[in-house]
């Protein structure tokens, strides 16, 4: 084994990665090569640094907080979609209800008529495009995902 | 789980019954997930963003993605590389847009670990949070699957998606990076 074929390996070798061949291969050269040598006691000296530490968890309690308000979110999401189902399905309704008693009724006026069918049509254009801005500009919010 | 490199990075002994069930809308089951696999996708999110509220920002987004997307999780495969893949591109794309919050990542004193003295720990603590808060996303995720998970490198390849060799070539540059942060903390001893 050449000095250029070990380099990864040190760290594979430290990890109990190899093969008890590998390892012995590559033990048998870092005891003759100095530089090898002391690449791996450098690579020994950070693990040993990194073993005397951890990174900080949260206490069950945080867990359990933290999970009962996600629970609460997901509750929500399905109230949010009944209520969408809800409401369109009104609309619909509403809709049909306008167009038999207003539309198709002979005695109301034509005027009437062109004023509320030009009142429905610039809320629908309203309702399009201030849902197409909100769409847009929360693609582009940095802070769309922040749960507040 | 019938693959033995999962064992540790899929620790859930009835995981699959529990996945089909969250996946059918129970949001108890779903709850005995987030219970085992929250905890550790937060502590790998925080080693990559290096701030406690936005870890756990991403990884409540993370779930709340995660619970959308159960129907159509494929059953039979381990579910913390899926849900760890929500949070890691949750992640990379928070840091894209947050790139002034790195500072340090805070580390403790491990429970069991021969103790150089307080001052030294300290020292120790703070040398190596900085040091890692300099390495790349990449670095500092291979790290804390290697050292903080005590993941292998197949668990390791399987969770990031790529291969063994990649894990080891990656866990090496990281490592040789790391030392010449660490160069002048070494000196001192």
């Amino acid at each position: 084994m050449r000095c250029h074929e070990v380099g990864e390996l040190l760290s594979a070798l430290l990890d109990g990665e190899l093969s008890s061949s590998e390892e012995q291969d590559l033990l048998r050269h870092v005891q003759v090569c100095p530089v090898c040598s002391q690449e791996f006691r450098d690579l020994q000296r950070l693990e040993d640094m990194m073993s005397k530490v951890c990174l900080p968890d949260l206490p069950d309690a945080a867990w359990e907080e933290h999970w009962s308000c996600l629970y609460n979110k997901l509750e929500r999401r399905i109230g949010y979609l009944f209520a969408g189902i809800g409401i369109t399905l009104l609309l619909i309704y509403g809709f049909f209800e306008l167009l038999h008693m207003w539309f198709l009724n002979p005695a109301v006026s034509l005027l009437l008529k062109m004023s509320i069918g030009i009142l429905g049509v610039g809320l629908i254009i309203l309702c399009i495009s201030t849902s197409r801005e909100k769409l847009l500009s929360r693609r582009y919010d940095r802070y769309k995902e922040l749960v507040r | 789980m019938a693959n033995p490199e999962m064992d540790r990075a899929n620790e859930l002994p009835n995981e699959q019954e529990v996945v089909r069930r969250a996946a059918a809308g129970d949001k108890d089951a779903f709850g005995v997930l987030y219970r085992a696999y929250a905890p550790r996708i937060y502590a790998v999110v925080y080693g990559l963003l290096m701030n406690r509220d936005e870890a756990l920002d991403v990884t409540q987004v993370a779930f709340l993605r995660a619970w959308r997307a159960l129907p159509r999780f494929q059953l039979g495969r381990p579910v913390f590389p899926w849900l760890y893949a929500i949070a890691r591109n949750r992640s990379f794309s928070r840091m894209a847009s947050n790139k002034a919050s790195s500072q340090a990542v805070e580390l403790q004193e491990r429970h069991g670990s021969a103790s150089d003295g307080h001052d030294r720990m300290v020292e120790l603590r703070h040398d190596l949070g900085s040091a890692m808060a300099k390495l790349s996303l990449e670095q500092r995720e291979i790290i804390v699957f290697r050292h903080f998970q005590s993941l292998s490198y197949k668990e390791i390849a399987l969770v990031i998606g790529c291969p063994v060799g990649t894990v080891m070539s990656r866990l090496h540059n990281t490592r040789k990076a790391l030392r010449v942060l660490m160069m002048d903390w070494e000196d001192d001893t």
